[in-house]
Formats: C-alpha cells, structure tokens, sequence
C-alpha cells in the first residue's frame, strides 16, 4: 500500500508541478482565446471522457434487466427494473441523460470530422508561401463541417428533450 | 497565423506609404502618433545555485512602458530593460521576424515580440514565456529537448544511392512543382511558438511536437530525399504524428505561415492508407554537370 | 504495434458505433415508440431478444473505442514506461470486466446463461 500509495503521489505532484509545462488546464481546456478548432478539440476530450464514462455505468445499470429477466422466467415480475427506473425518471436524471445525448451526438460527428481530416481530406491542399499566409487547415471544409456538427448537435438536442422530459417525464 | 498579424501587416504599409507622402499626411500621422502608456505585466524566474534547496521563485513584474505607433513588444521589452530594470532576461536576435529567438506569450497567445504591435494587445499585457520548455530565466525558455527532437526525425536529405559525403559536387533534380510541394515547412524559423501552443505538448513530454513532425513531412515531401520509409516509421509510433489530436492552435500562431496541422494530417495519411506511394517514390536524379562555383574537385 | 494499425481500430470502432448507437437511439426514441414505452421491460426483451448478437457486436466495438481513448489520454497525462504499461493494464482489467458484465446481459436475455 506505502508503496503504491507514494507512488500515486509521486506521479500526482509531477503532473501538478511539472516545470512550465501549460497541463491540463492551460493546455487541455482553456480553449477560449485560441482557434476554433481547439474548442472542438477540448470538447471532443471532455465529450469523449464523459460519455465514456456513463456507457461504463450504463452497462452496469441495463444489466439489472437482466435480473429482472432472471426474475421473469422463474415466475416472478421485472419489479428489479421498473423500480430502477421509476428511480431514474426524474429532472436531474433526464438533464444528465439529456447532456449525455449532446455530448454524443457531438463526440460522433465531431469523429468523422477528425477521421476526414487526419487522412488530409478537407483540409485545403498544399500552396506556395505567398502573402497573406493563411495556413490551409485552418479554412478548408472541416472548419465548416466543425460549425456544422454543433448546429446538428444542438438541433438533436431540441429532439432528445422531446423525448426525454415531454414524453418521458410528461412534462 | 492568426487575423490580427495581417492586419499589424497591412497597418506598416500604410504607415509607410504616408511617411512617403505629402507633408499634411505625414503631420497627421504625427498627430495620431501620440505617446501613451501600457503595462506590462512581465513573468519573472530566477534560477537558484544548484545547492539551494528552497522553492524556486516566480512572480509578475509591472513596468509602466511609454508606446507609439509602431511600438512592438520587443521594443517595449527593450525599453523596460534598458530603462527600468536591467535584470530582466529575454532573447532576441534580428528584431524582424527572421530568426525566431523572440518567442512570448503575450496575453494567452504565442507570438514573436518583435512581428506584434503593442497597439493589438490593448493597455495591460502580459508576457510569459513559452510554455512547455523548461526555464532558464525570466522569458527565456531552455531549447534543448525541441531541438533533439528536431534531430530524431532525420532533417535532412537523406540518399542511400548515392555517396553524398566528402567531395560530393552534384545537384539533385527538382522542378518549381516539386518545390512548392515542401517550400512552405523549409520557412519554419523554428521559434517553438507551435510547441508551446500545442495542447498535446502541454502534458505530453515524449510527444516530438508540431514543428518536428512538419520538418518531417518537409522531408518526405521533398522530390529529392530518399529516406520517408525511415521518417515514416519515426512518426508512425507512440508520442508521434498519432499524438496529434487537429487543434491547430500550431497553425493558428505560427508567425511564417507555415502550416504544421497540414504537414501532421499528410504524416498520418502516408503512415495509415498512402504506404504504397512512399514505397513507389524514387528520389530525383543527378543533375549531369557538377557544381563548379561551390565545390571545385 | 505500428500506432496507425491501432489508429485504424478506433477509426473503424468508431464508426461502427456511429452506425449501431444511431439505431440504439432510434429504439429508444421514434421506433421504440417513445422513451417512456422504449423503457419498458417488454420493449427491452424484444430489443434484446431481435438485436441480440448486434448488441454484442456494439459492446464489443464500445469497449475498444473508449478504453483505448481512455488510454491515449491517460498516456497524455504524463509519461514514463511503467506508468503506461500500468495504465495499458488497468484499462484491459476494466475493460475487461465491463466487457464481460455487458456479455453477461445479453447472454442471458438470449437464453444462454440462467
């Protein structure tokens, strides 16, 4: 355990004081006075972590109807799985749900956009060094594909709250 | 390169086009030069004797700096240093954007001290050094790991079918064509605006960083190298090209135009569906007559 | 490994996410007749029972794509090499787990674990 523990330490304070490097604040996610495509950078990491995250605890929730199923077939009722989600149909749980859907709808798209990009597609083509020097990447198609993928993002957005919290919370 | 850098551009053009012009102009232009201030916050480090154990110390210093019309960030950093206190360190060179020594971080945003105009950044401004690069002191940073790896992916020509060592006195064959093909990375100053500005860079120790891989697809790209299956297998690896995740914040600052989120994408292309037009390509040939002026045998 | 091969992997998991999570959302929404009616146990069965082996090709693609993004950020994080062979294998423990813990759903609904 010590020597577990010190080492946790021992990589925490050098992530925490590693010597002018801009870490994961500067770095990672302040995003707001650089270009646009670190915003969606930013926002495909957090989007990425997050929705990560809830498909791990998603896949641990949906196998209670598995129980349930178990429950079933012995003669009894799925109580296991409507009690789980009369638990989860509530305000906070749908406004989770609701941003789970965004940041996937966004993460997905955004993917595309990256797999587009990455393989050198819509991102301009190589050009002699003439004034004003605009770099390629930066204005060909992705970056509208990027303005795009939000637009779509929110617009599912709009469609997911329909059917999270109109039909599913009645509101 | 980023919108307000045209513009800083185009506003010395017209400056000196009025500085050509009539007198009324150039009174006019004298009026609208008045003298302001700004203040600049500026980072300080001092580096302690290896033997001293304590914390070492960093804290922002104020200078009440006098601008006009024209002033750059160097010329401020100058002034403060020539007027206010001699202990503040930076590098600087050339003091036009050739050599690439005056890199800052100038409120949030990589840019070379002499290229950016006080004007643009507005009265309180604050320089920090570089980041991801090691401290020497004050705005300077420490070079050496960007420039080892710089080395690691081989920049330079590299021909394994002809002797190119001793007395060599031949040209490689390259058309205009050819050229522009690698002509916008060959103007990389190599100034670490891009790998301070690369997020990967921020947390990524190991990661070669934009202005490495751009010198490789320099290389590549260049009808007369030989070598893009060895540079491939260098950036197809962990902490390489695939470490770059297209935030373009490398592109968006760099003060040449030069594109690095371009050449990385083009690495990752070659390195995962483009194996085949690395394998096919032949370096150029020999010119036939030798180069006489430089290298008489 | 060359880390395009790996790269590739995450590209063509994620799209094949892309594809199946489009059609799980499309259950749980207008095909499934409305959330609150996708929810319930009956329209789980029958979604577990029709699109069983597609589930676990969708776990499957799942697992991968998010432990190895998980991986390559951790591995952003910080560096060193047993920090990142402990990292590599943290993620094929969980992920592991979670693979099998969602492969114990599905083989159930599917009758071949009681």
């Amino acid at each position: 355990m010590d020597a577990a523990g010190k080492e946790v330490l021992k990589v925490l304070t050098e992530i925490l004081e590693r010597k002018n490097n801009a870490g994961v604040y500067r770095g990672w996610l302040k995003f707001w006075n650089r270009n646009w495509e670190r915003w969606l950078y930013a926002m495909h990491r957090i989007t990425g972590v997050g929705v990560g995250i809830y498909l791990v605890a998603h896949i641990w929730e949906t196998s209670y109807s598995a129980t349930a199923f178990l429950d079933v077939s012995n003669g009894g009722s799925p109580v296991v799985w409507t009690n789980l989600m009369s638990f989860l149909s509530n305000e906070f749980f749908h406004t989770g749900l609701l941003l789970v859907a965004l940041a996937s709808v966004f993460h997905a798209l955004n993917g595309v956009r990256l797999i587009f990009a990455e393989q050198g597609l819509m991102i301009g083509k190589v050009k002699p060094p003439t004034f004003p020097m605009i770099p390629s990447s930066l204005k060909g198609g992705q970056r509208y594909f990027g303005i795009a993928i939000v637009i779509i993002s929110f617009i599912l957005l709009v469609y997911a709250f329909y059917q999270l919290f109109i039909i599913g919370l009645g509101w | 390169m980023g919108n307000e850098d045209h513009s800083h551009f185009s506003g010395g053009l017209t400056l000196t086009e009025n500085d050509h012009g009539s007198e009324q102009s150039a009174l006019s232009e004298s009026t609208g030069n008045e003298q302001s201030t700004v203040k600049l916050r500026v980072f300080r480090y001092k580096n302690l004797p290896k033997d001293d154990t304590s914390a070492p110390s960093t804290s922002f210093d104020t200078f009440q700096v006098p601008i006009s019309n024209g002033t750059t960030l160097l010329d401020a950093l100058i002034y403060v240093k020539e007027k206010l206190d001699p202990t503040l360190t930076f590098r600087y060179s050339c003091r036009m954007g050739i050599c690439g020594s005056c890199g800052v971080n100038a409120n949030g945003k990589e840019k070379l001290a002499c290229k950016t105009q006080v004007k643009d950044l507005g009265e309180n401004i604050e320089v920090r050094p570089l980041n991801n690069l090691s401290l020497i002191r004050d705005l300077t940073v420490d070079f050496k790991p960007f420039i080892e790896k710089n080395v690691k992916v081989k920049p330079y020509l590299v021909r394994n079918d002809v002797d190119v060592d001793g007395g060599f006195n031949r040209e490689f064959r390259q058309t205009p064509d050819e050229l522009n093909q690698y002509l916008m990375f060959a103007n990389c100053l190599m100034c670490g605006l891009c790998y301070s500005a690369c997020p990967t860079n921020a947390t990524d120790e190991l990661y070669l960083g934009p202005q490495a891989l751009a010198r490789a697809y320099r290389y590549i790209a260049d009808s007369r190298d030989g070598g893009q299956l060895e540079r491939i297998e260098i950036v197809d690896q962990e902490h390489a090209a695939w470490s770059c995740h297209f935030a373009g914040s490398c592109s968006d600052v760099c003060p040449k135009g030069v594109d690095p989120a371009f050449a990385i994408q083009q690495l990752k292309a070659l390195a995962l569906r483009k194996q085949g037009l690395l394998k096919r390509k032949k370096p150029s040939p020999l010119v036939e007559r030798p180069r006489e002026s430089v290298n008489p045998v | 490994m060359r880390q395009s091969r790996l790269m590739l992997l995450q590209y063509l998991t994620g799209l094949g996410i892309l594809a199946l999570g489009s059609l799980h959302f499309a259950l749980l929404s207008f095909a499934g007749g409305g959330y609150s009616n996708a929810i319930q146990f009956a329209s789980v069965l029958s979604v577990y029972t029709t699109f069983g082996v597609l589930f676990e090709l969708f776990l499957v693609f799942l697992t991968w794509h998010i432990f190895y993004g998980f991986r390559r950020v951790l591995c952003e994080l910080h560096q060193g090499r047993r920090y990142e062979s402990t990292v590599t294998w943290a993620m094929v423990i969980i992920g592991g787990a979670t693979f099998l813990w969602g492969t114990r759903t599905i083989l159930i609904f599917l009758g071949v674990l009681h």
